[in-house]
């Protein structure tokens, strides 16, 4: 069976996320992912669109026990559906036992996942200054049917031209 | 003897605002500092969540337990009979967090990942027996509460507590193939 690529229902709404919102104020977007058949090497979930000038703040994944499974997270340029990266945020994390992961550390079985979750470009702080998709591609066998993965996108408004700093 | 503790947020007459804008992302946030020897079986009813509300995150810091420590984190609703908050009716006592060891040492948990000391946390933040997932949508307003197990905690002791969450207004969080 070929690699199938599904979309959540927020991200192919016709109204794009709302970014007319107080600056700083922290939103979130949740969907749960349940595998309609076993999940194939190179499947595709298209999970959240998040508008130009949103902050990233963080990822949170929930996942079952598979075997051999590694999951990654990239990033999409929503009006054109180019894939930037596949593996810009998070890159191969091995979750062969249930468990969880944030940007900033998970697990999976009694293992630690770590270094995967830098996965290249993108992380905390990540300002997209377009309309941004977010995807998650499986490797390996990598779920059974039925299977439910859960994910959470954290971020905020910023308007400003920059988030630099300035020394003294 | 087992010991109920509430925190004033458990406690308050006043529901927690369930009418906020959606996606927003809400924190409440309680310290229990144990009045005694934590016990076998020690509750401490920390927060409510409004109906609708989906958790995102909790947020637990400890002090150096004594040996054995375990800690749970579970959920309840208001009495089903009187449907007041004073002696809640518990859903399941280890649904967030499942016997978490806390042995000795201080440390921190999210339900991403934790550590006691230098030792990972990790699957037991899973929880169990209807087990929640990260992303759980609350149907109706619930309550997140705390157990011990085994002598855990020390006079004195300070444990500190974050729920975040936002309030999603939809039918569904669902998704379409193709």
């Amino acid at each position: 069976m070929a690699a199938t690529a599904y979309y959540t229902d927020n991200y192919k709404a016709a109204t794009v996320p709302d970014s007319n919102v107080p600056a700083g104020l922290l939103l979130a977007q949740m969907v749960k992912y349940t595998a309609p058949t076993a999940a194939y090497v190179g499947d595709t979930v298209y999970l959240f669109r998040l508008p130009a000038n949103a902050v990233l703040v963080d990822i949170l994944a929930q996942f079952p026990a598979g075997s051999s499974v590694t999951m990654s997270l990239g990033t999409v340029t929503y009006s054109t559906g180019a894939t930037v990266s596949a593996t810009n945020i998070v890159n191969a994390a091995a979750c062969t036992g249930a468990g969880r992961f944030s940007l900033t550390g998970g697990f999976q079985g009694t293992t630690l996942i770590s270094d995967a979750l830098i996965g290249g470009t993108v992380g905390p702080g990540t300002k997209f200054t377009v309309d941004t998709g977010i995807l998650y591609t499986n490797a390996g066998a990598a779920l059974t049917a039925d299977d439910n993965v859960y994910f959470i996108v954290l971020y905020f408004m910023d308007y400003g031209a920059d988030m630099a700093y300035d020394a003294g | 003897m087992a010991t109920a503790w509430y925190t004033d947020a458990f406690k308050n007459g006043n529901g927690p605002d369930g009418n906020v804008p959606a996606g927003a992302v809400l924190c409440q946030y309680t310290q229990y500092t144990a009045g005694s020897t934590t016990g076998i079986g020690d509750t401490v009813y920390l927060f409510r969540l409004p109906k609708n509300a989906v958790l995102v995150d909790v947020i637990v810091q400890w002090d150096a337990s004594g040996s054995s420590g375990t800690l749970s984190l579970g959920t309840c609703i208001a009495n089903s009979t009187t449907g007041k908050w004073d002696s809640p009716t518990v859903v399941q006592a280890t649904n967030i967090f499942n016997v978490a060891a806390v042995t000795n040492s201080a440390g921190r948990a999210s339900l991403t990942g934790g550590f006691t000391g230098t030792s990972l946390l990790s699957s037991a933040l899973l929880g169990t027996t209807t087990a929640l997932c990260l992303g759980n949508k609350f149907t109706v307003e619930t309550g997140l509460y705390v157990t011990f197990g085994t002598a855990a905690f020390p006079n004195d002791a300070d444990l500190y507590f974050a729920a975040l969450y936002f309030v999603d207004y939809g039918a569904d969080m669902a998704y379409d193939a193709g």
